[in-house]
């Protein structure tokens, strides 16, 4: 993609001015202005949206591609339709996370940080989702399953892929 | 059950508690701001802070009057650099979801706090640093903030003391070290989580290089009791050197896993029988891990002390976070050593030496013990090198790091042992 | 001034500096790598701890700390070699070795790697990793540089020095924890004129030299203390040679000069020394429209005699040379136009040198951005100073072409690319050329007389700011040449008609007995970093 050809709508620009104003600096907002990016660009960032972003927050373009890389929830690659996280850190590890990740890799057929051939699902291994009492348990987009079961997995798997159809 | 004493979760123990303002209001919510800032001076209110021994609840256990006192007493002028508290709700560490309870809870509280300690530090603006994963919390809590924008709680002139004040909820982005305060300031002024070298002191040079003070949600939380109840009041709760109460989260292999609140100093083998309900399935217990990820595992014979920061130090340990992780007999502790590793190494900011080669490394030989490769010379070595991270880096990442990985190794060689080449 | 004790020595510190930063002044070593004195300080290798035992109010520190971070305290007491602390710099230097590929054998860094030096003195010897290391490729990143990430010690020194010094951060932090890795990204190649630093503060052979790759071993090098020649900052630069052949040219810390650093044009403008086909090896004259080479006895007295036929005096000789030449040069010169010849007529190129380079992004100190300028000669402001006619648009020296002279010298290669000057003076009866290359004046000439490059030679000159600096000898000049200031004091006829000059160093002495500028001002004046001279006679007179 070329440069210049990503940017924000007049609307979440505005938005991205308010954004501003809560902050000394333009650019100690880059956190939540790489996540408004995401939010509106299907939960990824496309080629173009770092140099886009450094302009808009006057800072260097490795300034920002080393903030992009450095945490966890940046992407740069368009996760599936049904972004599936697991935790399989030490309370939900050992409480069934481990299982659950597992089950799910054969139950889709790709490894955590892949998407299916549909698009349909991308899956994640995470560490502490901070509900740690709920182990084992599976985040789909924003949707929390707490103390989830593999046959609630694959009833969940079943039922998403049969409304697709 | 034990009772749990209720200071922090008393309105969310209660039958169909909203958690918004109104209904804060009602339990008597948002009087100590006001008693605050219509009838004492900030250096009053850091001095009540002081008197009540509060300590921090983040994992440092300092005290947090004693770090208010620590920000610039002068009113920062139109040439001088403006005061920041940025509130770490940042929760990370595996085992921790106390302050999650109180942001979705009763978000107000821990905001009154907050408010609070922006005047008592001469703030104009607050920052509360959610981890980006949490996006209910985050919308929760900017909820409970736009409601007191509205109130006319926040903003400009609030109730007419001429005191202005703003909050900024900052979502992070998944980065455990962004928990440590000065990599938290790295991350919220837009750059890689990077923990800072001390000094300066964040009081000193902070957010943006002003003076900051950083304290946690359930820290914050407590600050309206001890202002509308008095120092005393709070230091009632708990023992002399841990006063207060204390949310503590309780995970892993436990009949009733949750939050729940107690004294400071309570029972470590009494939270686990008589608020977690014992261990799950009637099992007996192997092990726990006292306070987070960071903290050293404990046996099942080590566990009858006090709860609370000084006890635990004592005992080798720590309550850091207040996390409980609880493991029946059934558990491999080269399982926990190996997922406990995986998460320090997946979550090291990888500037310091020691901890960046050192996690690697690490990582790499408790697979070995994994793949029932190892041998005597592979676990010393596992001990060698977890102790060469102690007190080598930057930030104290390092020293959890290496304490959590020679607790396994110490406390329980047979179970590494069990993994030797045949 | 206040003191603090390292292993019982005292050391003297300025209020507000670090341990290290003093304790490097004194001279001792503390192995080290994030640490660079012209960086932001991160204190993140950790290399360079040391126990603190005394804070100097009674209490140590009980961990260790590292002394690139720790501002220094009156009384303070440490120690870089008790067991504790050197058990700090062992198990860095075994962690940093984890993932190093230890391929120093062939390695452009090897002989002068930090890495190398600090692990056989504080390293323990001994790996007991037995797992995979990381593993990157290699690539050219730049026009003059090329990185190797498994070599990679994850100092930061790139990424900040391209942050804050440059501005336009080529080199980012990007990943994390053991993934963490600095580099550029493949759509973005480093353009600015400053890459050379990088390899020379990056400390193992992760950065390196593109230019001389694979050439020569970093050990193999003899060192010779210079000055750059490729513009008027005039940067401390050090030759490296072998063999007589330059390899490199590397920026010497001078503060009030270029600090730590120097540009790429800079560090290429040894290229020419090497250069074997047009470098000039022996006198020639010509006859009947060729060159022959001849004998220096020989070639002198033909000058000799061509010039009592010519007769020419006054404003019928005049003499140009460009701002290469040294002041000890240009000395001579006028000297010789005066006193052989009664002409004031030494005339050279006037550029009016700006900075040539602007930052991309806002800095705050743009520093390095001032040291290339457009004045590419090293020594314009001692042709002024020497009361050398040099103006604008050349107006005095195309008046003098047109008076006809009769005699021409010319020392070096002034006005080159002006061809009607080239043709005014192409019209004297004897041209006489002085330089160490051919070029079109030596096409010209009717006489060559090979001289010295500035490698090769003593001599002084003058930076853009007015400090006067020195060159020396690094390699040996062709048999038959001969230092500029010899042939220049026997075309005056010396030793019957005056002095005689064996290099730039007598000349200065003479010089410094004349008064002016340079009265009183001797080799030992100068010293290694330069001398600040007083704003020239015409502007205190402003």
């Amino acid at each position: 993609m070329r440069l210049g050809t990503v940017r924000f709508s007049e609307a979440v620009l505005k938005e991205v001015e308010a954004l501003f104003a809560r902050y000394p600096v333009k650019v100690n907002a880059l956190l939540p202005l790489l996540h408004m990016a995401q939010r509106e660009n299907g939960g990824w960032l496309q080629p173009g949206w770092d140099s886009y972003i450094a302009e808009l927050c006057g800072t260097t373009l490795n300034h920002v591609r080393g903030v992009i890389t450095f945490y966890n929830m940046y992407r740069t690659s368009a996760p599936g339709k049904y972004h599936i996280m697991v935790c399989t850190c030490l309370p939900c590890g050992l409480c069934g996370g481990a299982e659950v990740m597992e089950h799910l890799e054969k139950r889709l057929g790709i490894h955590a940080g892949e998407t299916t051939g549909d698009g349909m699902f991308s899956l994640e291994e995470v560490q502490c989702l901070a509900a740690c009492d709920q182990a084992p348990l599976m985040v789909v987009n924003e949707d929390m399953q707490k103390r989830i079961t593999l046959e609630q997995i694959d009833r969940w798997v079943e039922d998403t892929r049969a409304k697709k159809a | 059950m034990a009772e749990e004493k209720l200071l922090l979760l008393k309105n969310i123990r209660q039958q169909g508690y909203g958690g918004d303002y109104a209904s804060y209001k009602k339990t008597g919510g948002g009087a100590a701001f006001k008693k605050a800032l219509t009838g004492m001076t900030p250096a009053e209110v850091i001095e009540t802070v002081k008197e009540s021994g509060l300590r921090g609840r983040g994992g440092a256990g300092f005290p947090c009057g004693v770090k208010w006192s620590f920000m610039p007493k002068d009113l920062p002028g139109p040439d001088q650099k403006p005061h920041y508290l940025v509130c770490n709700a940042d929760e990370a560490e595996p085992g921790t979801l106390k302050d999650h309870v109180l942001m979705l809870g009763d978000p107000h509280m821990f905001i009154e706090g907050m408010m609070i300690g922006c005047y008592a530090m001469r703030s104009t603006h607050g920052y509360i640093y959610i981890r980006g994963e949490s996006p209910h919390a985050i919308r929760r809590v900017q909820a409970a903030i736009d409601e007191l924008y509205k109130a006319k709680l926040l903003g400009k002139n609030i109730l007419g003391s001429g005191v202005q004040l703003d909050l900024t909820v900052h979502p992070g982005a998944g980065a455990y070290i962004c928990g440590e305060e000065t990599a938290m300031l790295d991350s919220l002024e837009g750059k890689r989580g990077l923990p800072r070298s001390k000094p300066p002191f964040p009081a000193q040079s902070g957010f943006n290089a002003c003076p900051t003070t950083v304290n946690n949600v359930e820290t914050l939380a407590n600050i309206p009791f001890i202002l509308t109840e008095g120092p005393k009041a709070f230091a009632a709760f708990g023992s002399e050197n841990n006063t207060g109460t204390q949310a503590v989260s309780i995970s892993g292999h436990v009949e009733k896993p949750g939050v729940y609140e107690m004294d400071m100093g309570h029972n470590l083998k009494s939270i686990l029988e008589d608020f977690a309900g014992g261990v799950r399935g009637g099992k007996k217990l192997k092990a726990l891990i006292p306070g987070g990820a960071s903290a050293p595992v404990m046996r099942a014979d080590e566990i009858d002390v006090p709860y609370d920061f000084d006890s635990l130090m004592k005992a080798g340990t720590m309550r850091g976070s207040a996390a409980i992780m609880v493991f029946d007999e059934d558990t491999d502790m080269v399982e926990v050593a190996n997922r406990t590793i995986r998460f320090f190494n997946h979550e090291s900011c990888g500037q310091c030496t020691p901890c960046r080669e050192g996690t690697f490394w690490i990582k790499n030989m408790i697979r070995q013990f994994g793949d029932d490769a190892g041998d005597e010379a592979l676990l010393s070595l596992v001990h060698r090198a977890a102790g060469n991270i102690i007190g080598t880096t930057i930030c104290a990442f390092g020293d959890a790091v290496g304490g959590a990985l020679q607790g396994f190794v110490q406390k329980f060689p047979e179970d590494f042992r069990n993994h030797f080449q045949s | 001034m206040p003191t603090f004790y390292l292993d019982d020595q005292p050391i003297e510190f300025e209020q507000g500096e670090t341990v290290l930063k003093a304790v490097l002044r004194f001279g001792v070593q503390i192995p080290h790598y994030c640490y660079h004195p012209g960086l932001a300080i991160t204190a993140q290798c950790r290399q360079c701890l040391v126990e603190v035992t005394d804070m100097g109010n009674g209490r140590g520190m009980p961990k260790l700390q590292t002394a690139c971070s720790t501002p220094a305290s009156e009384g303070m007491k440490l120690s870089a070699t008790s067991e504790k602390a050197l058990w700090g710099q062992e198990l860095v230097n075994e962690f940093l070795l984890i993932n190093h590929p230890l391929d120093c054998p062939i390695c452009d860094q090897a002989g002068e790697c930090d890495l190398q030096d600090f692990a056989f003195a504080y390293g323990t010897g001994k790996s007991e990793m037995a797992f995979e290391k990381r593993v990157y490729g290699w690539r050219d990143v730049g026009t003059f540089i090329a990185l190797e990430r498994n070599r990679c010690i994850q100092c930061s020194r790139c990424e900040r020095f391209s942050r804050d010094i440059v501005g336009s951060h080529d080199f980012g932090a990007f990943l994390r924890s053991h993934e963490l890795t600095f580099d550029t990204w493949e759509d973005s190649p480093i353009t600015h004129k400053f890459q050379g630093n990088l390899a020379d503060i990056c400390p193992v052979g992760c950065i390196t030299n593109r230019d001389w790759r694979f050439k020569k071993r970093a050990w193999k090098f003899r060192k010779v203390e210079s000055v750059c020649p490729s513009c008027s900052t005039g940067c401390n630069i050090t030759l490296e040679h072998h063999q007589n052949r330059v390899f490199r040219i590397r920026p010497r810390e001078n503060q009030e000069v270029n600090r730590w650093w120097m540009c790429d044009e800079g560090r290429v403008g040894f290229k020419p020394l090497n250069d074997r086909h047009t470098r000039l090896g022996e006198p020639q004259v010509r006859v009947k429209g060729r060159f022959q080479t001849a004998q220096w006895g020989a070639v002198m007295e033909a000058i000799a005699m061509r010039l009592k036929e010519i007769g020419a005096r006054e404003k019928q000789v005049i003499a140009l040379t460009d701002t290469h030449a040294t002041n000890e040069e240009m000395f001579m010169l006028r000297r010789l136009l005066a006193d052989g010849f009664g002409s004031q007529g030494v005339f050279f190129p006037l550029i009016v040198g700006k900075q040539q380079e602007k930052p991309t992004h806002p800095l705050e100190d743009d520093f390095i951005f001032t040291l290339i300028t457009t004045d590419k000669s090293p020594n314009t402001e001692g042709a002024k100073r020497g009361d050398l006619i040099g103006d604008r648009d050349d107006k005095r020296l195309k008046a003098a072409l047109k008076e006809s002279p009769k005699v021409v010298i010319v020392l070096g290669a002034p006005f080159q690319q002006n061809s009607e000057i080239r043709a005014a003076v192409a019209k004297a009866e004897l041209i006489v050329y002085i330089g160490a290359f051919a070029n079109a004046w030596s096409e010209a000439a009717d006489v060559v007389l090979p001289g010295y490059t500035y490698a090769e030679k003593y001599g002084t000159w003058i930076n853009k700011a007015g400090r006067l600096q020195r060159i020396q000898p690094a390699l040996n000049p062709p048999e038959q040449a001969r230092d500029q200031v010899w042939i220049l004091s026997a075309l005056l006829g010396a030793p019957e008609n005056g002095e005689s000059f064996a290099d730039g160093r007598a000349v200065l002495e003479a010089m410094a007995a004349q008064g002016g500028d340079f009265a009183g001002i001797g080799g030992e004046q100068i010293g290694h970093l330069g001398l600040q001279l007083k704003k020239a006679a015409k502007e205190r007179k402003k």
